[in-house]
């Protein structure tokens, strides 16, 4: 039986601060910075620079509180409990509490996926976790609340977070339909836990 | 930009107290996610954010607005979807590209795919991560499941926004 707790508590390394990442994003600023002042010139780059200043400014602040938020989340949350009920004779019920369930899971695809993983080992069907990652990645509120309000502001947010909700439900009410039918899909074997833990 | 800031505060204050009368140790380790997750966040980014802009700068704005203006309706939204799934990394590049690419003339329910699109098909996240760990069909049921949610988020904002006289237009 899997846990569905995340990966023990450690405390960072260096590694957690400069990693593969970093490097990238090191690597995209020099490139698309060089690109601009090749092909735009001088001035262009200045503007640019101009406005990555002013848009770091105003959101740091924001960003701080909602990784608070995301933090406090990521505490009270407990997952464990929630699995039993997702099964596929959950009806539109489960797929709506796989919803609810992938909202608020915090953290980004390092995290959510072994969540996803032990869920359906765990026994919820293909439609709740279709629908709980679907959930995730477009309703997820540490996502909204810690980049899409500080950047975009809350009519946006709120408008996007509205129309989005049921979107995940039917995303996975679709996928009950085509597991029954073309697409039976095997719950992962030993083989894909080896390769998820290297 | 102000009153996002005091919605903020005010949400991470309520569950911040909720939190604490639970159990105080909560607050003492979620605020020392948020210092390391802040540190990491905030080496990176300078420079996801000058990538960005610079990225930005490279599109031309004309190109911009005959693609992802508000008046390409729903081939706009279509493009826009398909656009944010190309888009790599994490939400620290993805959400400053989106302020620019509005800056320069994108429409809001055009954003919108983008930003649906990006989460929903992520095609980086996918080989990354979901492909790897899921295996390949789960992937494959996945994104004929979900293919439809960004033209839907799009469609549907856009008809809210005009519903509710609420502005999904970012200047």
């Amino acid at each position: 039986m899997p846990t569905l707790q995340g990966p023990p508590e450690q405390r960072p390394t260096y590694r957690h601060f400069v990693d593969g990442s970093m490097i990238f994003f090191i690597a995209l600023a020099a490139v698309s910075a060089l690109l601009v002042y090749l092909i735009r010139g001088p001035a262009s780059l200045f503007g640019a620079l101009g406005n990555a200043l002013s848009l770091f400014a105003s959101i740091v602040p924001l960003i701080a509180l909602g990784m608070m938020l995301g933090g406090l989340a990521r505490e009270l949350a407990d997952p464990a409990r929630i699995a039993p009920i997702l099964g596929a004779q959950s009806g539109w019920s489960g797929l709506a509490l796989a919803t609810a369930l992938g909202a608020v899971t915090p953290g980004g695809p390092f995290a959510a996926f072994p969540i996803v993983y032990a869920l359906f080992l765990a026994g919820a069907d293909i439609g709740a976790v279709i629908a709980y990652v679907t959930a995730w990645s477009v309703i997820g509120i540490h996502r909204v609340v810690i980049w899409e309000l500080p950047l975009l502001g809350h009519e946006f947010a709120i408008i996007r977070f509205v129309t989005s909700l049921p979107l995940p439900i039917l995303a996975g009410a679709l996928a009950r339909m085509l597991a029954l039918g073309p697409f039976v899909i095997e719950r992962p074997g030993p083989d894909i836990a080896k390769r998820r833990e290297t | 930009m102000i009153a996002s800031l005091l919605i903020l505060a005010v949400a991470t204050l309520g569950v911040a107290i909720y939190a604490w009368r639970r159990n105080p140790l909560y607050i003492s380790r979620a605020a020392r996610f948020t210092a390391d997750e802040g540190l990491r966040l905030a080496i990176r980014l300078p420079f996801s954010l000058i990538a960005a802009a610079c990225l930005a700068e490279l599109i031309p704005d004309r190109m911009i607005v005959s693609m992802l203006g508000p008046d390409t309706g729903l081939f706009g939204i279509a493009a826009a979807s398909l656009f944010g799934g190309l888009l790599p990394g994490g939400p620290i590049v993805s959400f400053p590209i989106a302020v620019l690419l509005a800056r320069e003339g994108a429409g809001g329910a055009q954003l919108i795919a983008l930003i649906t699109g990006w989460s929903v098909y992520a095609f980086h996240r996918v080989i990354a991560y979901e492909g790897p760990i899921m295996g390949w069909r789960f992937v494959a049921l996945r994104m004929i499941a979900s293919s439809f949610v960004p033209i839907a988020a799009g469609v549907l904002a856009g008809l809210l926004a005009q519903w509710s006289g609420w502005s999904i237009a970012i200047s």
